[in-house]
């Protein structure tokens, strides 16, 4: 009986494919089109007396505290050529507040031609 | 309590797998690579496997050494990208260049990982080393911390490995687990400490039980009698049918009646069927668990790649182990004598965990 047949029978008795065998590597083949998928057999890897995990994971490092984009982070380039340097925390804040004392003095200019009306 | 009856949809399992596993050993392919690349160590524990202490009596293996046999044996035969190496000790942070070991066998296209007890393990060290490559770490962590300090010899060591584990939990994707070594002062405790570990965010746990090898032979106080070993297997196995935190007990040996309920899979012990180790001397041998005198070349004299080929037939072939207790034992066929690290150096079974549990 093949390994294939005892995985499928351990799996009709209620064993989990990692009780008895790794993943399954799954590569596609490139001489049929892309069409076939060959399946090649794992060994189980069991987690080791003196072992660790093994990793699947694609590793993030948290960002640290005040470690958000700077002012001397390189340069933008646009579309025309031109570059731009990105703008430190404080300069971006000054622009939205800027933006801001724009748009309350539009409002508040709004409300003084509708009430003269 | 009476230990768990291996029934019959166990038995019919284990027969089928018997046959699974043999293909593993035929197939022979390395799969973990250890290397203990330190015995020294920044704490003295009581129940240490290799004797470890600070001035151990054998210098590090230099790097270089190790790298030259990643490149002439290892790297040739292998795809690098399928081998997990595991950096072992000792404690391995105690190596000022483990962070240049771990940049050179990411070059080489090699997963890494390593075992620690956290005592020197700042945010900025563990930063460097996921900058060296570092993908996957497993901490020491005993119990509360009168239990892990008085198992360590040290009043920080509990405080320093439950920081070392926030570090590393801070950081999405890498593998980890938290491994505890219950003795019977943590056994009434149990509960309490599982809970604990849930309330600082720990997902993933593993459990062992202390074997009669190195100090930890020497100490009868921390190991488990029948009755608190079964109670350990029936709380594991109510553990992880709460889901509530990944549970495993290691490795260690054939449990009857708890095959894949207190572990994902069935049992199998891997030394020198898909694991080496490559010892701090130069030895070339199973997992590094495996205390006794079972190293079949060494690195300085021999090729390892031949070794691993051609010499591992103690590992990969168990019939030698049908002595004693073992040789009338109608579930040999399924344990294949134990774990190897439960061979003294004759051979003899120091502790089966299976009888334990009858």
């Amino acid at each position: 009986m093949n390994t294939k047949w005892k995985i499928a029978l351990l799996a009709l008795l209620g064993f989990s494919a990692t009780a008895c065998c790794g993943t399954k590597k799954v590569t596609k083949s490139e001489d049929k089109k892309g069409q076939d998928i060959v399946s090649e057999e794992e060994d189980p890897r069991v987690m080791l007396m003196y072992g660790v995990p093994f990793p699947d994971g694609q590793v993030v490092r948290p960002v640290e505290e005040g470690a958000t984009q700077s002012a001397d982070a390189e340069a933008v380039r646009f579309p025309d050529g031109s570059l731009v340097k990105p703008l430190s925390n404080e300069e971006a804040m000054a622009i939205v507040e800027e933006i801001k004392a724009e748009e309350a003095a539009k409002e508040a200019a709004k409300e003084s031609a509708a009430t003269e009306e | 309590m009476k230990g768990k009856r291996l029934g019959l949809r166990k038995y019919i399992g284990l027969k089928l797998f018997k046959g699974i596993y043999d293909g593993v050993v035929e197939r022979h392919r390395l799969r973990t690579l250890f290397w203990e690349c330190t015995l020294r160590c920044n704490l003295r524990c009581r129940h240490c496997g290799s004797d470890c202490r600070m001035d151990a009596s054998e210098g590090d293996m230099p790097l270089e050494d190790f790298l030259a046999v990643l490149d002439k044996e290892v790297t040739p035969n292998v795809n690098p990208a399928d081998v997990l190496l595991i950096f072992s000790g000792g404690e391995v942070l105690v190596r000022r260049d483990l962070e240049e070991a771990g940049r050179e066998v990411m070059r080489r296209g090699y997963k890494w990982g390593m075992v620690t007890n956290g005592m020197s393990l700042t945010r900025e060290r563990l930063h460097a080393l996921l900058d060296a490559g570092l993908r996957s770490v497993s901490v020491s962590f005993d119990g509360f911390e009168d239990i892990h300090n008085h198992i360590r010899q040290s009043g920080e060591s509990f405080e320093r490995a439950r920081k070392a584990i926030s570090y590393i939990r801070e950081v999405e994707g890498l593998a980890y687990d938290v491994i505890t070594c219950v003795t019977p002062a943590l056994m009434p405790r149990l509960r309490e400490w599982k809970e604990f570990l849930i309330s600082e965010g720990i997902a993933h746990w593993r459990i062992f039980s202390v074997f009669p090898a190195g100090r930890a032979k020497r100490d009868e106080s921390l190991h488990l009698d029948a009755e608190n070993f079964r109670a350990l297997m029936e709380f594991i196995r109510q553990t992880r049918s709460e889901g509530r935190i990944e549970l495993n007990y290691a490795c260690e040996g054939f449990l009857g009646g708890y095959e894949t309920e207190v572990r994902d899979h069935f049992y199998m012990c891997n030394a020198g069927v898909t694991v080496a180790s490559i010892r701090v001397n130069g030895d070339i041998s199973g997992c590094t668990s495996v205390r006794g005198n079972y190293a079949q070349g060494n690195i300085y004299r021999d090729s390892f790649w031949d070794v691993w080929q051609n010499r591992f037939d103690k590992f990969r072939n168990r019939e030698w182990t049908r002595t004693d207790e073992c040789a009338d034992c109608k579930v040999w066929e399924f344990c294949r004598g134990g774990g190897m690290h439960l061979r003294d150096d004759e051979g003899r079974l120091m502790y089966c965990h299976y009888k334990m549990l009858k």
